[in-house]
C-alpha cells in the first residue's frame, strides 16, 4: 500500500518535473479533418486513420455565393472515391463569408432547409452515416446575426447536435463577436500569426507567443470545446518583398536542394528560374518554410491543454489528413499530443 | 459552343452543296427528341416533323447519307448527356455522378466497327475516346501515375491517329487523351498534346492554354523532347511564357527563331505585367528587372518580324523603370523605324512619348507648360472623341498623365493647377482655394496652357458658389452664404426633400419627406430663413422658439438630419449613405452636432415650461448620441469591429434629467414610447462601454 502510494507520488513528481507527461487518464480522441474534394486515402493515410480510432471530420461542401444569380450554391462538393465503411464521420460544411454578407434575414431560413436537405441527399448518395454536423464560418460582426440565425434554423430542421469552429479571436473578443448557438465548438488552434515575407517573423501557423495572447479567455468560453490542431506545413513564397502564396508542396526538404536554392538571412532564395511541383519559381524568389513538426505540435498541445475546461471524450482533430506527410508523422505522434488533453 | 461554327462547316461540306443549311444546323443543335422525330420520319415511322424542318429540307441530302447521319446523331446526343453538361451546382442536384445509358458503349463500338464512312467513323472515334475519358475520370483513383498503354483510350487514339485527318475532331479527341494523361501525371504527353491543339486553331487556344500545366523541369524537358521540329518547340516555349510571363521563353524563342510571330504576344504580356507592377514603383536595378537587358538586346539585334515593336517597347520599359535618358534614346530610335503609314503605331508612339515628357519634366512652368499645350489638347481630343485612332487604347494614359501633372503641381505648391488635373474633395474645404479657382475660370484672357488645362477640370462657377455658400453656413456667416447661394444657379432653388426646421424623437428621413408640409424650402430660402431667425434671436424675440428652430435646422443639415441634400454635392463628394464614407476633409463638418447643440442648449435655457425643457433635453441627448456615432465611425478603425466603443456618459446625463425632472410631461411619455434606449435607461441601470 505504502509502496503503491510512494510510487504514485514519485510518478506524479516526475511528471511535474518534466512537465512533459500526458494528462492522467486522458479520455480525448484522435481525429482528422479531410478537406480535399476527392476523398481517397492512400495506404499510409488509411493505416494512420485506422490506427488512431477511425474518426474523420469530412468536408462535404462549401456554401458559396454567386454574384451573377444572386443566389447561394453548394461548391467544392466532396466525391467519395474510397469506402468510408468503419469510419465515424462528422460532416463539415464550410460557409464562405460572402454568403451572409449578401443573404437577407429571411434568406437564412431557406438556406438552412437547402443545406440540410442537400446534406441528407448527398450522404445518402455516398452512403454516409452521421449523427451531428459541423459548420465552419469565419463570421464577422457584420455577418454574425445571420450566421447565428442560420444555425438556429439548422438546429430546428436537422434535429441534430451542431458544432461550430471557433477562431482564436472569437474567443478573445467573444463579447463583441458573440457565441454561436451550437452544442459545442471546435477551437482552431492554428493560423494565429501574421503571414509575412519577413524572415524574422514567427511561424504564422503556430508560435507560442502569439498563442499566449488568446489563452487567458479560454476558461471563460461558454461552449464545450473540442480542439483542432495543425499537422501541416507550408512555405511563404515571396517575390520582391510581396507574399505570393503559401505552397504546401515546397517543404523544408525541397528547399534544402542546393542546386536550386541558397539559404541566406532572408530565407531560401531561388538561384535561377525553374518549374517545381507545378509552381514556376523565378530567380531571387524567397521561400520561408513554416513547419509544424511532431515536437512543435506537442508543444502546442501542452501549451493549450491546461487552459481548457475539463471535457471528457474531447476530440482532438488534426488538420489535415490529405496533406499529412506520412513519412514524418506516425500514429504515435498524434496519440501523444491527444493524450495531453 | 466554342466549336459550333467549325463543326457546322464540316457537316455542310459532308452533306454536300445542295444540303439545306437550316437542316444541318437543326440536326446539330436541336434536342435529341427533335432529331429522333426526324429519324422516325426519314424511316417512315411517323408523318410529322418538328416545326423548323420540312420534308423538302430532308430531300436536300441523299437519303442514305441522311439516315447514316441520323443514326450517328442519335448516338452523339446520348453521349452529350454525360459529356456536355453545364456544371452548375445548385441545391436540387447532387453533382458528380456519371449516368451512361444502358447499352450505349456497345452501340458506339458497333457503329464504329461497322461504318465505312470515314467522316462518320472519325466522329464515332471521337465519341468513344470521350466516353473512355469520362469512364476513367469517374472510376479510377486520380493519383495513379502508372498508365497502362493498353488503356482503351490510349490504344484507340494511337491506333487510328494516323488514319484520320488531323482536323478539329482529331484535335478535340487528342485533348481528351491529354486530359487522361494529365490525370495520370504524364505531364510531358499531356502538355505536348495541348500545345499541338493550341497551334491547330484559334478556337482551341483558350482551353489549351488553360489546361497546359508543366510541373517540373524534368517533365518540361520531356515535353520539349516530344516536339518534332523547331516550330513545335517554339509553341511550347510560347505557352510556357504565357503562363508564367517568363523572359526565359522569349530568350529561348529568340534562339530558335527570332522572326517567329509568337514572340510578339510574349512581349505584350511582359509589358502588361510590368505596367501592372505599378507606374510609380521605385527605380529597379537590372537584377530586379531582367527583362530590360533582354528586350534591349532583341531590339538592338533588329531581327524580329516587327523590329519597331521591340524598340518602342525597350523605350517604354526604360521609362517604366524611371530611366528617362534611356527611354529617350530608344524612342528616338523607334521613331525612325515606325511604319509611316501606320496611324495606330504612330499614335501609340506619341502617347508613350507624352508620358515620358510629363514624367521627366522637373519644374512645370513657362516653357515646359507651353510644350504641354499640344499634347494635353491631343489627349483631351482623344478622350472627348474629337479625334479617333481606331484600336488605340488611351484612357489609362490620359488618366495617368492628369494624375502625374497633379502630383507635380501639388509638390510645387500650386494647388489650383493640381486641382484642374485631379478631383480632390479636400480642395473645396478652403475659401481661398475656391476663390482662386473661380478667378481662373472667369479670367478673360486665358493662356493657351490654361485653356488646355481647364479641359481637364469639370466644375462650374455656379458649383463653386454653391459649395462656398455651404462652407459659410456652418460658419454662421449668413450674409456671405446667402450672397453665394444667390449665384449658385438651379440647385439653390431646388426644394429640399423635407422640412429642415422639423424635429422628431426618432430620425426618419423618409417620414419627414412624406409628411405634408405647407412650405417647401430651397437651400436659398433655408438660408434666408435661418438668417431671419438668427436676427430675431439677437434681438431677443421669442428666443426659445427661434433657438429651437435654428437648432433643428442645424441638426437637419448634418448627416443625421433630414436635409443632407443641402450640403451633398459633386464637389465635396459627400452624398454618402454612411458617414464613414464622407471625405475626411468634410467628415467632421457634416456630422458634428455642435451647432445644433449650441442652439438646443440656448432654447433649454430660455424655455419656460417643462414640456419645452423635456423636448430640448431629449434633442440634446440625440446630439450626444450622434457624437458617439461619430466617434465610433470616424475615429475608430471600423474595420476592426471588435474595437471597444467609447462610452457616452453625456447621453445618460440627459436621460437622467428627463427621468428625474420631466416624467410628468406629455413629451416624456411620447419619447418613452418611441425611444427604446430611453426605455432601457429608465428600466435598467446604465452599462459602461456600450452605446445604447
Amino acid at each position: 500500500m505504502i509502496k503503491g502510494l510512494l510510487m504514485a507520488f514519485f510518478a506524479f513528481g516526475l511528471c511535474t518535473l518534466l512537465s512533459g507527461c500526458s494528462r492522467p487518464n486522458s479520455t480525448a480522441h484522435t481525429a482528422f479533418y479531410y478537406w480535399k474534394s476527392n476523398f481517397y486515402l492512400n495506404a499510409a493515410q488509411d493505416s494512420l486513420l485506422r490506427a488512431t480510432g477511425n474518426r474523420l471530420y469530412l468536408h462535404l461542401f462549401d456554401v458559396a455565393w454567386d454574384d451573377r444569380s444572386g443566389k447561394t450554391f453548394p461548391d467544392a462538393v466532396v466525391r467519395l472515391r474510397a469506402s468510408v465503411k468503419g469510419l465515424q464521420i462528422v460532416p463539415v460544411i464550410y460557409i464562405r463569408n460572402q454568403v451572409f454578407e449578401h443573404l437577407t434575414a429571411s434568406g437564412t431560413d431557406s438556406l438552412a432547409r437547402q443545406v440540410t436537405s442537400f446534406t441528407e441527399r448527398l450522404a445518402q448518395a455516398q452512403q454516409l452515416a452521421y449523427d451531428r454536423l459541423q459548420f465552419d464560418c469565419d463570421w464577422t460582426l457584420k455577418t454574425r446575426d445571420r450566421y447565428f440565425q442560420f444555425l438556429l434554423a439548422i438546429k430546428k430542421i436537422a434535429k441534430l447536435p451542431l458544432e461550430a469552429t471557433i477562431r482564436l479571436h472569437q474567443v478573445k473578443y467573444r463579447a463583441q463577436t458573440g457565441v454561436p448557438p451550437v452544442n459545442s465548438g471546435v477551437l482552431m488552434f492554428y493560423n494565429m500569426g501574421k503571414i509575412s515575407a519577413d524572415a524574422d517573423s514567427p511561424n504564422s501557423i503556430y508560435n507560442e507567443a502569439d498563442a499566449e495572447k488568446y489563452l487567458a479567455e479560454l476558461n471563460n468560453y461558454p461552449l464545450p470545446l473540442d480542439v483542432a490542431l495543425p499537422a501541416f506545413s507550408w512555405s511563404v513564397h515571396s517575390r520582391n518583398g510581396k507574399v505570393r502564396g503559401l505552397p504546401m508542396q515546397i517543404s523544408r526538404q525541397v528547399l534544402a536542394d542546393s542546386r536550386h536554392f541558397t539559404s541566406d538571412g532572408a530565407g531560401y532564395r531561388a538561384k535561377n528560374s525553374f518549374l517545381l511541383s507545378g509552381l514556376y519559381i523565378l530567380k531571387n524568389d524567397i521561400f520561408k518554410p513554416e513547419t509544424i513538426s511532431p515536437g512543435l505540435l506537442d508543444q502546442a498541445a501542452r501549451q493549450l491543454a491546461p487552459h481548457l475546461k475539463l471535457r471528457p471524450g474531447r476530440n482532438i482533430i488534426y488538420y489535415e489528413l490529405a496533406n499529412i506527410d506520412t513519412n514524418l508523422w506516425q500514429a504515435a505522434e498524434f496519440q501523444r499530443a491527444t493524450a495531453r488533453f | 459552343m466554342r466549336y459550333r461554327e467549325a463543326v457546322e462547316k464540316d457537316w455542310r461540306a459532308y452533306f454536300g452543296p445542295n444540303a439545306d443549311s437550316l437542316l444541318t444546323s437543326g440536326l446539330l443543335w436541336s434536342t435529341s427528341a427533335a432529331t429522333d422525330s426526324i429519324a422516325q420520319f426519314a424511316n417512315e415511322k411517323i408523318r410529322t416533323l418538328p416545326k423548323n424542318i420540312s420534308p423538302a429540307m430532308l430531300r436536300s441530302v441523299p437519303g442514305k447519307k441522311l439516315r447514316a447521319a441520323l443514326d450517328y446523331f442519335a448516338l452523339a446526343k446520348s453521349c452529350e448527356k454525360f459529356a456536355v453538361r453545364e456544371i452548375h451546382y445548385d441545391w436540387d442536384n447532387i453533382p458528380d455522378t456519371l449516368h451512361i445509358e444502358a447499352g450505349l458503349p456497345e452501340k458506339l463500338e458497333h457503329a464504329f466497327s461497322n461504318t465505312k464512312d470515314q467522316f462518320l467513323k472519325e466522329r464515332l472515334w471521337f465519341q468513344l475516346i470521350r466516353y473512355h475519358y469520362f469512364c476513367a475520370k469517374y472510376t479510377s483513383p486520380a493519383d495513379s501515375a502508372q498508365v497502362d498503354p493498353a488503356e482503351p483510350i490510349l490504344s484507340l487514339f494511337h491506333r487510328y491517329s494516323t488514319i484520320f485527318p488531323k482536323d478539329l475532331t482529331w484535335y478535340r479527341a487528342s485533348a481528351y487523351v491529354a486530359g487522361f494523361y494529365y490525370r495520370h501525371h504524364n505531364y510531358a504527353q499531356a502538355n505536348y498534346l495541348y500545345s499541338r491543339a493550341y497551334d491547330y486553331t484559334t478556337a482551341m487556344k483558350i482551353p489549351s492554354v488553360w489546361s497546359f500545366h508543366p510541373q517540373d523541369e524534368t517533365d518540361w524537358a520531356a515535353t520539349l523532347a516530344l516536339a518534332k521540329n523547331k516550330d513545335e518547340k517554339i509553341t511550347l516555349w510560347h505557352m510556357l511564357g504565357m503562363q508564367v510571363n517568363d523572359i526565359r521563353a522569349i530568350r529561348e524563342i529568340c534562339r530558335l527563331d527570332p522572326h517567329s510571330e509568337k514572340l510578339d504576344l510574349l512581349l505584350s504580356r511582359l509589358i502588361n505585367s510590368r505596367e501592372n507592377a505599378g507606374y510609380t514603383a521605385a527605380g529597379n536595378s537590372n537584377e530586379n528587372s531582367p527583362e530590360l537587358p533582354l528586350v534591349d538586346s532583341v531590339a538592338l539585334a533588329g531581327n524580329t518580324c516587327k523590329p519597331f515593336f521591340w524598340t518602342l517597347s525597350a523605350g517604354y520599359l526604360h521609362y517604366l523603370n524611371h530611366d528617362y535618358p534611356g527611354a529617350t534614346l530608344w524612342y528616338a530610335r523607334a521613331k525612325k523605324q515606325l511604319p509611316q503609314t501606320d496611324t495606330l503605331i504612330q499614335a501609340q508612339y506619341r502617347l508613350l512619348h507624352i508620358l515620358l515628357e510629363i514624367d521627366q519634366a522637373r519644374v512645370l512652368q513657362g516653357r515646359t507648360e507651353q510644350q504641354l499645350v499640344e499634347p494635353l489638347n491631343w489627349l483631351a481630343d482623344l478622350r472627348d472623341a474629337k479625334k479617333t485612332v481606331p484600336n488605340l487604347r488611351f484612357s489609362g494614359a490620359v488618366a495617368y498623365a492628369a494624375t502625374a501633372l497633379a502630383v507635380k503641381y501639388r509638390a510645387q505648391g500650386q494647388q489650383v493647377r493640381a486641382q484642374c488635373f485631379t478631383d480632390s474633395a479636400a480642395f473645396y474645404r478652403k475659401h481661398t482655394l475656391i476663390d482662386s479657382m473661380r478667378i481662373l475660370l472667369n479670367k478673360p484672357a486665358k493662356t493657351d496652357f490654361e485653356k488646355a488645362m481647364l479641359r481637364y477640370y469639370t466644375a462650374t462657377t455656379e458649383e463653386l458658389n454653391y459649395q462656398q455658400a455651404v462652407l459659410y453656413t456652418y460658419e454662421e456667416n449668413y450674409s456671405k452664404a446667402i450672397s453665394w447661394m444667390q449665384k449658385a444657379g438651379k440647385p439653390a432653388q431646388t426644394d429640399l426633400p423635407a422640412n429642415p426646421f422639423g424635429s422628431r424623437i426618432n430620425d426618419c428621413h423618409d417620414c419627414d419627406a412624406a409628411a405634408p408640409t405647407k412650405k417647401h424650402y430651397s437651400p436659398l430660402l433655408l438660408l434666408e430663413t435661418m438668417q431671419a431667425i438668427h436676427n430675431d434671436i439677437a434681438a431677443g424675440k421669442d428666443v426659445y422658439r427661434n433657438a429651437y428652430l435654428l437648432a433643428s435646422a442645424f441638426y437637419n443639415i448634418t448627416h443625421y438630419g433630414n436635409s443632407r441634400a443641402f450640403f451633398a454635392n459633386e464637389l465635396n463628394k459627400s452624398d454618402t449613405y454612411s458617414p464613414d464614407y464622407l471625405p475626411s476633409a468634410f467628415a467632421s463638418l457634416f456630422t458634428s452636432p455642435m451647432l445644433a447643440h449650441k442652439y438646443y442648449s440656448l432654447a433649454l435655457r430660455r424655455a419656460v415650461t417643462n414640456e419645452q425643457r423635456a423636448r430640448c433635453t431629449f434633442m440634446l441627448s440625440k446630439c450626444a448620441r450622434n457624437d458617439a456615432y461619430n466617434y465610433a465611425l470616424l475615429k475608430d478603425d471600423f474595420n476592426a469591429p471588435w474595437q471597444s466603443w467609447k462610452p457616452i456618459p453625456e447621453i445618460d446625463t440627459y436621460f437622467d434629467q428627463l427621468k428625474s425632472k420631466y416624467t410628468l410631461t406629455a413629451y416624456y411619455r411620447e419619447a418613452l414610447k418611441e425611444c427604446g434606449d430611453l426605455r432601457d435607461y429608465v428600466t435598467a441601470p446604465p452599462k459602461a462601454g456600450k452605446i445604447r
